[in-house]
């Protein structure tokens, strides 16, 4: 039994063979990924705002963005320190929209991990068992995408409450149908494949299955699919903001921000233009990352 | 303790489908001894994966049943079966679907070590793996290799490996060379045969191509749409062949041999169809040169002559 | 004899994100007219690019033709214009790929597809004519005609195998392309379509490639016979040349070992030991030397040439090189 022991640990040194490692799938897809010019240009401008945004405290006091300074009320942008002007209470628009991206983004990513882990257990279970637990998940996130998601996310923001929380729980019941039907639709895909036979004919259980062998085969399709959520979610947050649920004043969020200065935007036109330019490009950007992601991920696009 | 490592006794696999019930495996039986090789043949659709399947209780038999060693495996419970499935083991037909892409080499073979829980330490279990690989001809640097680098033939060992590494004294091979070329499916075979000789492992051989099952078979059955045709000693059945199929088959196999080349072919008409709801009588009738009215009637597996059997009317009758 | 297709020293390469793949290496060919070649090889020999290549289909971007030419019929087909090109492909030559229903539409007839090609390259053929076309090509092909509204999800495998031929045939075209055409099928419909495929041969005086990776086929069905290896052709003559087994390159030799076979001992069978030439690779030598039991210092460093060991008969090995070279 040493001897053995010592056997297996010799050769796990001398070649270095017996350390696992995914060093070069991920090369490859980073190969591929980079060619593609558009999604380059989306990661690095969706990399920039989220630092940007996420840095804030670090070089920008919280108050800036919600104080009022009534004295200031519609600097042109560019004028003395105020880069995006001010609104009509005299507050910095860019400490607004920074802050306020805080909110936006981080909302959305909030999102889209709840509803990423809703729908892998929905659709896992519905794709793997199939049959009557299929049929009653499936049947009940038809249910929930017969009605249209931003009116359901303000039904459910209206039956929760208001407050930041409700309204991620609510966008995420929205979100959870259609990436439970890609996990189910990938899932049943390869449920039959002979490797899963394989691991059943020694003995692997279910959950074993469904997290080894099924989860990390379907993460690439499911990880686009989440990307491209991710753009709509913002844009779903900021109409409920502009419609004035779910994150309430004086706190920034892009959508609300267009919303306070809706009286002003005829004779302001910057304070609607900035925050909806924000919002454009952080959608653009991740539209573009998914894009780029899907063609990277997908083995069939190798030359 | 009896001979016989597995017997399948009447046994039968139905599909309950849309367009009706598919008969995959309808009443066969058979027996298969320790070290053997049975070589079951035939063409899609007869049921010779299903019957595989069924045998390690992938599938549960619809009749019928699988006995291990004289016990029936359905009947097992949850933890003497566990015992069982270690001792029977499978190698598939498509050496890249039946590998998970995202397990390396070594992962792929550690697993089932892992899951059965058969070598409690880590060493010991990574020992094994070597141990294994090495038996099937995989460089020790292939441990962190993943599946989309290797060619088929490879893959093929690594599918051959991760069924070895539990010692199994059954394995069934579902078309394990077909996918492969030829100057690979030799080195596949011999390993496979090397194997049998050096640790007594029993198979049984799934293909539709009879030149290699007669070249690993100690004994053949032809399949035709869920049924058993012809089952004989290899020698004997290919020396003897009597039902209509076999000759069928064997005279379908393009050879090589330049002197056969001008012989007279009779060729099988027509196709193979699903066995969905068939009529009592014989399922290959509709394609059979010599079928008469006697085919519509059900017919029995006949010994023609010791140990060979046979399932026709007109080729049993003298 | 008419010469029908003329490849010289073809080389090929993919250029793909992880590697240089050489399919092809100085590749050589030709074709009489209403011959029928069988082309053997395993994966990666290169075969499925030499029929594209002749069909002047290679992926775009990613394929790189670094060298050589093919001519069809004397035309160069590299250099053929937009209108040539679609002139060549389908009324001049056809394919007939592994899969049928990769060249099926499956929301079309069967008859409306082969319609379809008829009126592509017959413009002026009235309706009525095309019609009757279609249901004396589908009998010629063993499907009865009455079956020309069904789409191709309601026949079988080897039905469906008939309709690509069907399809690829109505055209009557000089040259008929078959990439593996039978090895999707059982045997007794591959028996059926291989005896179809040469019947249908035989009475429009087509010439045929067929492209296989089974001996067995070629000797049943082939008059001539090239075997590739690494991108090149390593022997090339008659079946009964080959067949004969007298004089053969090393690695068609162990090809025969190693398959087995129906009659003759049953005993182990003898592998060609190594793996398939990764094709990343372009061996300076012999691309089989690295498998091969009688290779030398010279065979890894220098490609062999073409040596005549009857007439007819080449192989490319140093073994040969004592015969009369042509």
């Amino acid at each position: 039994m040493n001897t053995q022991n010592v056997a297996a640990a010799s050769s796990t040194k001398a070649g270095q063979p017996f350390r696992p490692s995914k060093k070069g799938r991920f090369k490859l897809i980073w190969k591929r990924y980079r060619r593609n010019k558009l999604a380059m240009l989306g990661m690095v401008v969706l990399l920039a705002l989220l630092a940007a945004v996420f840095s804030a405290p670090l070089y920008l006091d919280y108050q800036e963005a919600i104080t009022q300074h009534i004295v200031d009320a519609f600097a042109k942008p560019g004028s003395d320190g105020h880069i995006f002007g001010t609104d009509q209470l005299g507050r910095d628009l860019l400490a607004r929209i920074i802050y306020g991206g805080r909110i936006t983004l981080g909302a959305g990513l909030a999102t889209v991990a709840l509803s990423f882990v809703g729908g892998v257990a929905l659709g896992g279970i519905a794709g793997y068992f199939g049959g009557k637990v299929d049929n009653i998940v499936m049947r009940l996130c038809d249910m929930l995408m017969a009605i249209p998601g931003t009116m359901l996310a303000m039904a459910l923001v209206a039956a929760l409450g208001a407050g930041l929380d409700k309204l991620l729980i609510s966008l995420a019941i929205v979100q959870i149908p259609s990436s439970a039907r890609t996990v189910r639709a990938a899932i049943m895909n390869l449920r039959n494949s002979e490797f899963i036979e394989a691991a059943r004919c020694y003995g692997t259980g279910s959950g074993r299955i469904i997290a080894k062998h099924l989860l990390p085969n379907i993460l690439g399709p499911l990880i686009v699919t989440t990307f491209m959520h991710l753009g709509s979610i913002i844009l779903c947050i900021a109409a409920m903001g502009f419609l004035g649920i779910g994150v309430q004043a004086p706190t920034p969020e892009w959508g609300s921000i267009i919303s306070e200065n809706q009286s002003n935007i005829r004779y302001y036109p910057y304070l609607g233009l900035i925050p909806g330019l924000f919002i454009m490009i952080s959608v653009l950007s991740l539209n573009f990352i998914g894009d780029g992601l899907r063609d990277a991920l997908d083995p069939k696009m190798k030359n | 303790m009896s001979g016989t490592l597995i017997e399948a006794v009447n046994l039968k696999k139905y599909f309950h489908t849309n367009a009706g019930v598919v008969h995959a495996v309808d009443d066969v039986s058979f027996t298969i001894n320790p070290g053997e090789t049975l070589g079951v043949v035939g063409e899609s659709g007869c049921g010779k994966s299903t019957l595989g399947r069924a045998l390690i209780r992938l599938y549960d038999p619809t009749e019928g049943k699988v006995l291990y060693r004289g016990e029936d495996i359905a009947a097992m419970g949850k933890e003497e079966f566990r015992k069982v499935q270690k001792r029977m083991q499978m190698i598939f037909q498509d050496p890249y679907s039946s590998i998970n892409p995202h397990f390396s080499v070594g992962e792929t073979i550690l697993d089932p070590l892992k899951v059965s829980k058969t070598i409690a330490d880590k060493g010991e279990r990574l020992a094994k793996v070597a141990e294994t690989m090495e038996l099937c001809g995989l460089p020790e640097r292939y441990f962190n290799t993943y599946p989309h680098e290797l060619d088929g033939g490879r893959r093929q060992r690594v599918g051959l490996a991760r069924a070895l590494v539990l010692n199994p004294e059954f394995i069934v091979c579902d078309e394990p060379v077909s996918a492969l070329d030829v100057s690979i499916q030799a080195q596949i075979l011999n390993l496979l045969m090397d194997l049998q000789e050096q640790r007594g492992i029993a198979y049984m051989f799934i293909t539709h191509d009879l030149c290699v099952v007669r070249h690993i078979s100690h004994d053949i059955m032809v399949m035709y749409m869920g049924q058993v045709v012809e089952y004989a000693p290899r020698d004997e059945l290919f020396q003897h062949h009597v039902h209509p199929y076999t000759v069928g088959l064997l005279n379908a196999i393009p050879t090589v041999d330049l002197a056969k080349r001008s012989r007279e072919r009779h060729l099988l008409t027509g196709e193979v169809s699903n066995p969905i709801d068939p009529a009592p009588g014989c399922r290959f009738a509709s394609r059979c040169p010599y079928a008469s009215e006697k085919c519509m009637q059900p017919q029995k597996l006949a010994e023609v002559a010791p140990n060979h059997f046979v399932a026709c009317h007109e080729c049993t009758k003298q | 004899m008419e010469k029908i297709l003329e490849i010289k020293n073809l080389k090929v390469q993919y250029n793909t994100d992880e590697a240089v793949v050489y399919a092809l290496n100085d590749f050589s060919l030709d074709l009489n007219k209403g011959q029928i070649l069988g082309v053997v090889g395993e994966t990666g020999a290169g075969k499925t690019t030499m029929a594209l290549s002749i069909m002047n289909l290679l992926p775009e971007r990613v394929a790189e033709i670094t060298g050589g030419s093919i001519r069809y019929r004397g035309e160069k087909v590299f250099e053929m214009s937009k209108k040539q090109l679609r002139e060549l492909r389908g009324a001049e030559v056809s394919m007939i790929f592994q899969d049928p229903m990769t060249s099926l539409n499956p929301v079309m007839t069967v008859g409306d597809q082969i319609d379809e090609v008829l009126k592509l390259h017959n413009p002026d053929m009235s309706k009525q004519r095309r019609d009757e076309k279609v249901a004396e090509i589908l009998t010629l092909v063993g499907i009865p005609p009455e079956r020309s509204i069904q789409f191709p999800h309601q026949f079988s495998g080897g039905m469906k195998q008939r309709v690509v031929i069907a399809m690829a045939l109505v055209a009557e075209p000089n040259l008929l392309l078959a990439d593996e055409p039978t090895t999707a099928l059982d045997v007794t419909i591959q028996a059926q379509i291989l005896t179809l495929m040469k019947n249908l041969q035989e009475k429009f005086g087509t010439s045929m490639i067929l492209i296989t990776h089974d001996l067995g086929i070629v000797a049943e069905f082939c008059e001539d016979v090239a075997v590739v290896y690494g991108g090149e052709v390593i022997e090339r003559g008659t079946v009964e040349q080959v067949f004969a087994r007298t004089a053969n390159h090393p690695y068609t030799d162990s090809l025969f070992k190693c398959i087995p076979d129906l009659t003759g001992s049953v005993s182990r069978l003898t592998p060609i030991p190594g793996f398939v030439l990764d094709s990343r690779t372009a061996p300076p030598g012999c691309p089989f030397a690295d498998r091969c039991g009688s290779c030398t210092e010279r065979c890894r460093a220098e490609k062999p040439l073409v040596h005549y060991v009857e007439d007819g008969h080449y192989i490319k090995c140093h073994l040969y090189e004592n015969e009369v070279s042509k």
